[in-house]
């Protein structure tokens, strides 16, 4: 659904230089620290911004000539803009009905009532929990085939945030549909998306499935003993430490079989970012 | 364009359309009590139906919006001619609505037509506001714009008056021209000079506008 290849764009002490795919019926998350390129990525991805080399495809068709039916099929939502705060959503159901032949006007206005919405009150007197809200109904609520979230649960408490949730996962129950998230939540990420991309000044350093990284991939905990008797052809990344090292591998079970004596503490999403920013590669 | 328009209209309407009614009513009883003939009511009316089409660029603008807005099944192209589509209907509408507000004030007689006429000649005239001021807008937004547009004008007045204070008698022959030119084809036909060199430079304005919107990243 949407395809880039090396992507490249250029600003003062950035560039961003990414290959990446959100293929129907999944849900890719992009994670990576502040100022990575992921909103970066998102823009690129939506037109918004003019690639200075690569390709952006989005159903086929390069992002700098979609056209208003490509976009239709396309439910979006960044975290850094928005709907015009002078409207309510009265009037923006008034305006996406005449911008989508498949917006749902009833279901959309159901579903802000029921996350407690008021209908006519200005959007920018409305809190951030509930900007946030109402940009993930407003994606979904037109018949898109792709939704690309930028941070949609940035500013939720954690029920909002599992209702959000809910509201994607409901969304990927028809297969044809794919999502592309990023969020600072690493939790959000891990019991939603089927695969992540980690970005990290402007390149793509890593891309696995989500079981695997949760169940294969682990930070090892070793003094400086046990890290020079170490096989280390499976660690991908180390960090020294006061007490010796932390060493990411995605070989969990090989360590707990040969070195009993070894901490090997499973890891999330958190720790991945931190050991592939804060680690070394091993030559 | 029609979702666009009417988000535009919503914007307006949120903002009070009650009190701008209202302000522009009282204008019109003031401006009767002082003025002899209702153009210039019709005028400021006229005018101020263009600023709040150019508003609504500042709002689709405020806080990255238009980041948003363009992901949105909006062409760039479509978004800059509906501005101009907005400035049309919102100035034009102003015009009418304020014109038959004035001649029930002023009374309408047998100057009726003579007050059409000036009307018509008003929103033609006016309309070179958004043809000179939307690409602007559109391509260094509404605080900057306004420098560049006093720059504009200033530079314009400048030339107007270093050519009519030329050797060259360059404003006798502009007049002499206009005035054989009306002997010629008449007021209908120097009314339809203007329309005709009005909507022309209102197509390269809006071709201009769509271009700038083009170049845009956001």
């Amino acid at each position: 659904m949407l395809k880039i290849e090396g992507l490249q764009k250029t600003y003062s002490n950035f560039n961003l230089n990414c290959t990446m795919e959100v293929p129907q019926g999944r849900i890719v998350g992009l994670i990576g620290p502040n100022g990575a390129g992921k909103t970066t990525v998102f823009k690129a991805a939506l037109g918004l911004i003019r690639p200075e080399g690569g390709q952006a495809e989005l159903f086929g068709i390069s992002t700098e000539k979609l056209s208003a039916r490509e976009r239709q099929l396309c439910g979006v939502a960044l975290s850094d803009s928005g709907f015009s705060g002078w409207l309510c959503i009265k009037d923006m159901a008034a305006m996406m009905a005449k911008l989508y032949p498949g917006f749902d006007r009833q279901g959309f206005l159901e579903k802000c009532e029921r996350f407690h919405l008021p209908l006519n009150k200005k959007l920018k007197e409305f809190s951030t929990g509930m900007q946030a809200k109402f940009k993930v109904i407003s994606a979904i609520s037109h018949g898109a085939k792709l939704l690309i979230l930028d941070e949609p649960t940035a500013g939720l408490d954690v029920m909002a945030r599992d209702e959000v949730l809910a509201l994607l996962r409901e969304f990927m129950e028809d297969e044809e549909r794919a999502i592309l998230i990023s969020s600072h939540i690493a939790t959000d990420l891990e019991s939603l998306c089927d695969e992540v991309y980690m970005i990290n000044e402007g390149q793509i350093v890593f891309h696995e499935e989500t079981d695997r990284l949760l169940g294969q991939y682990a930070v090892l905990k070793v003094d400086q003993q046990q890290y020079d008797n170490l096989d280390k052809k499976y660690l991908l990344r180390i960090k020294r430490e006061p007490y010796g090292y932390q060493c990411l591998t995605h070989e969990r079970q090989f360590y707990l079989d040969n070195y009993p004596g070894v901490v090997v503490e499973k890891n999330g999403i958190d720790e991945l970012i931190y050991m592939m920013i804060k680690g070394e590669k091993l030559c | 364009m029609l979702g666009l328009i009417i988000k535009d209209i919503r914007l307006i309407k949120n903002q009070g359309i009650v009190m701008i009614l209202a302000f522009v009513g009282v204008m019109g009883i003031v401006m009767a009590n002082t003025m002899d003939s209702p153009g210039g009511f019709v005028a400021y009316a006229t005018v101020m139906g263009v600023i709040y089409a150019f508003n609504t660029i500042s709002y689709d603008n405020y806080e990255n919006g238009y980041a948003f807005l363009f992901t949105l099944p909006v062409s760039r192209r479509l978004y800059a001619a509906e501005k101009y589509v907005l400035a049309l209907l919102f100035s034009g509408g102003a015009c009418l609505v304020s014109g038959a507000v004035a001649e029930v004030i002023w009374g309408s007689g047998p100057e009726f037509a003579t007050h059409c006429s000036i009307y018509l000649v008003t929103w033609i005239t006016l309309l070179w506001m958004p043809i000179v001021m939307l690409p602007l807008q559109l391509k260094f937004g509404a605080e900057k714009s306004r420098i560049v547009t006093i720059i504009v004008f200033g530079i314009g007045a400048a030339l107007v008056y270093l050519a009519a204070s030329s050797e060259g008698k360059f404003v006798e022959n502009v007049a002499g021209w206009m005035t054989r030119l009306s002997e010629t084809v008449g007021e209908g036909g120097m009314l339809a000079f203007a329309v005709l060199i009005t909507a022309a430079a209102f197509a390269l304005s809006m071709g201009i506008s769509m271009h700038i919107m083009e170049r845009k990243e956001f």
